[in-house]
Order: C-alpha cells, then sequence, then structure tokens
C-alpha cells in the first residue's frame, strides 16, 4: 500500500470511529437522561497532582 | 537559512532569547542534573525486591499495557531527536536534545524490564500504531510538538502515575516515578515553546491541528477500550486515569495561555468548554472499577469493547 492510500485508509477508518463514538455517546446520554442509573460527576477542580 | 547561523552569537539576540526562554534553558540543566543511571536504578529494584514475581496472567496483562510504552518511548525517542534537529531557538534545542538522552533511557529501561518479566510482548494495537507513525513520519514541527509533547507525554505521565498507584508489580511501581518525573519536563517544552509556534498559525491552519488532535484522541479512547480487560486484570480505574489526563491538560492549556489569558491558537485538548462532554463521555464509556452500572450501559459498553476490535483489526491492516 502506497504512503497516501494507507493515510487515506486510516483517516476514513479513523473518522468512522469517531462517528460510532458520538453517536453512541449521545445515545448512551439519552439513556441517562430518560432511564438513568449512571455515575455522571462533574469536573473536578482539583490539581492534575491529587 | 545561512549556516552557521551568526545571530546566535549577538549580545542583544541573545539577551532577548534569554528573556523569552530562560525557563526552557532550565529544562535541559534540571534534566542533566537529574539524569539516573537506569541499568543501576533497574538492578537495584530488581534485587531489593528479589526478582519480579508476578502470576501469569498479570504478566500477560503488563505485557499488552508495556507493549505501547515500550514502542512510544522508541518514537518518542526519535521524535524528540527530530525536534532538536528541527527547532531553531538554541533554549528549545536544548530541552529537546536533554529529552532525547531521557528518551533513550526510558527505551531500555522499559525493554530490559520487559526482558526481566520474561513474557512474550504482543505486538502494538492499530490504535497506537496509527497515532505513532503519524508523529513519526509528520514533517511539521508543530504537529510533532503539539501530538508528542502535549498529548502523548501527557497520556504517559497519567499511565506512569496510575501504574505506580495501583501498585501492580513492587519493581515498577518504584520505577515509574523516575519515568514520570522526565515525561513532565517534556510536557514543559510543549508548554514553553508551542505558543511561539501557535500564534503564527491561520484559521485554516488552526482548524487542521484541532482536526488532527480529534484524530488522536479518538484513537487513543478506543485503544484504551481494546485494552481495557488488561487495565482491569492489573486493578488500573480508566475512569480515574482518564479524570487525571483531562485535569491535566487543562493545566496544560493554563500554561500556554498569553499574559493577557487568551487561549493559543488550534489547541482543542484542555478546552474548558468541553469539560461537560468529557465528563460524561469518561463516566458512561469508562465507569469507575467496581460500581454498580445499569443494564443498558452494560451492554453498549460491550459493544464498544467489540467494535473496539473491529477497528484494531482495519487499523492493522494499513500498519
Amino acid at each position: 500500500m502506497t504512503a497516501l492510500v494507507k493515510a487515506a485508509f486510516t483517516n476514513f477508518v479513523t473518522a468512522g470511529m469517531f462517528f460510532v463514538r458520538i453517536l453512541l455517546l449521545g445515545f448512551m446520554a439519552l439513556l441517562q437522561l430518560t432511564l438513568g442509573g449512571a455515575d455522571i460527576r462533574p469536573a473536578s477542580r482539583e490539581s492534575a497532582a491529587a | 537559512m545561512a549556516w552557521p547561523p551568526y545571530h546566535l552569537m549577538r549580545r542583544d539576540y541573545l539577551a532577548e532569547a534569554e528573556k523569552k526562554y530562560a525557563k526552557l534553558e532550565r529544562l535541559y540543566h534540571v534534566g542533566a542534573r537529574n539524569a539516573w543511571d537506569g541499568k543501576k536504578v533497574l538492578s537495584e529494584l530488581l534485587a531489593k525486591h528479589g526478582g519480579i514475581r508476578l502470576d501469569a496472567h498479570k504478566k500477560r496483562a503488563l505485557a499488552e499495557i508495556f507493549s505501547t510504552i515500550l514502542w512510544g518511548e522508541l518514537a518518542a525517542w526519535s521524535i524528540s531527536a527530530d525536534l532538536a534537529l528541527q527547532l531553531e531557538d538554541t533554549e528549545a534545542k536544548m530541552a529537546a536534545t536533554s529529552q532525547v538522552f531521557d528518551e533513550a533511557r526510558h527505551f531500555y529501561v522499559m525493554r530490559d524490564y520487559l526482558l526481566a518479566l520474561d513474557v512474550e510482548i504482543p505486538p502494538l494495537d492499530g490504535y497506537t500504531h496509527t497515532v505513532l507513525t503519524e508523529l513519526l513520519e509528520t514533517e511539521r514541527l508543530v504537529d510533532k510538538l503539539l501530538g508528542m509533547q502535549l498529548i502523548v507525554e501527557s497520556v504517559a505521565v497519567t499511565l506512569f502515575r496510575s501504574v505506580a498507584q495501583a501498585g501492580v508489580e513492587p519493581v515498577l511501581s518504584e520505577l515509574m516515578p523516575y519515568f514520570e518525573r522526565d515525561e513532565a519536563r517534556h510536557v514543559g517544552l510543549g508548554v514553553l515553546y508551542l505558543p511561539k509556534l501557535l500564534a503564527k498559525l491561520g484559521p485554516i491552519e488552526a482548524a487542521r491541528l484541532k482536526m488532527k488532535q480529534l484524530k488522536i484522541v479518538t484513537l487513543i479512547g478506543w485503544g484504551t477500550h481494546l485494552k481495557k480487560r488488561h487495565f482491569e486484570t492489573l486493578g488500573m480505574d480508566n475512569n480515574d486515569g482518564f479524570r487525571r489526563g483531562t485535569r491535566l491538560q487543562r493545566e496544560v492549556l493554563a500554561g500556554m495561555r498569553s499574559p493577557e489569558g487568551a487561549d493559543p491558537r488550534g489547541v482543542l485538548v484542555g478546552d474548558p468548554r468541553l469539560d461537560v462532554i468529557n465528563d460524561w463521555a469518561i463516566d458512561l464509556f469508562f465507569p469507575r472499577m467496581g460500581a454498580k452500572i445499569p443494564a443498558w450501559q452494560r451492554t453498549v459498553i460491550n459493544l464498544v469493547d467489540e467494535l473496539s476490535r473491529v477497528g484494531d483489526r482495519a487499523l492493522r491492516m494499513a500498519a
């Protein structure tokens, strides 16, 4: 596979994986808002060293 | 640019550079002062703990996680050497040169540790392979600096801390802080030098850079799903790791802001506007270890884990 084809292929796969992830996140958020049960915690503001 | 760069000896240039980049030069001197003898540290730790004693299944899990680290260190070694070559300001060049020595040490220490672990090291997964080869092959300095110094090094710092805290194996737990201290300095190179490069970005280039970060973050997320069962075997909580990682990214971004508080152009990671999405994504995809989760969440997570294997196979085809 040439470098260009490889790059196009990995970009295509990654874009697909990104959209699947966003769709699943949206779907899970919807389930959480309707059914609930998941533990969602707000962003903690403590330092990264914690 | 003509060589040699005679301006490096001009007193007005030196005074200006000293004012702007004294902290960068300090990274080099701190690196030289704190350089540790990898052979000595590892052999002393192995002698102290009587070698590595770990169940076979935990050894395999460790090998899965640390194959990423091993090849990541090799990539970081080459990338920091590229940076040392390409960076023009002497102080940044010194900091990158110091990093080359650190990464070489990290690679041989990790290699020797894994040899002592005496387990077969699996090939690199498709996600990590894609991230590392992209950073190795790109000729764009800003991509290399942002991708390696701010994202990959931050992930490394977070992972080293998680491994040490999980107490997976005593030699490793005592070895990780040595790595972590060095990696924190490497993040410092990006924080201190990137704003200069980012200030020159136009809107199209800034958007392209954000897409690149989105790509790397997406690959890291899916790669973590792929390795999830190995993290669990070792008692490492991904929820905790991701939260620590996002806090670190926020601090990194804060360090890159101008004195007036303006965000640097083209940086996506650490953006506080994404905090809410990040929180939901972390808690929904990576619930806390041992937490009771509803059936719908477990079902979707199992599907995500399956999909991560599909993506891995697809990306390996291009490897």
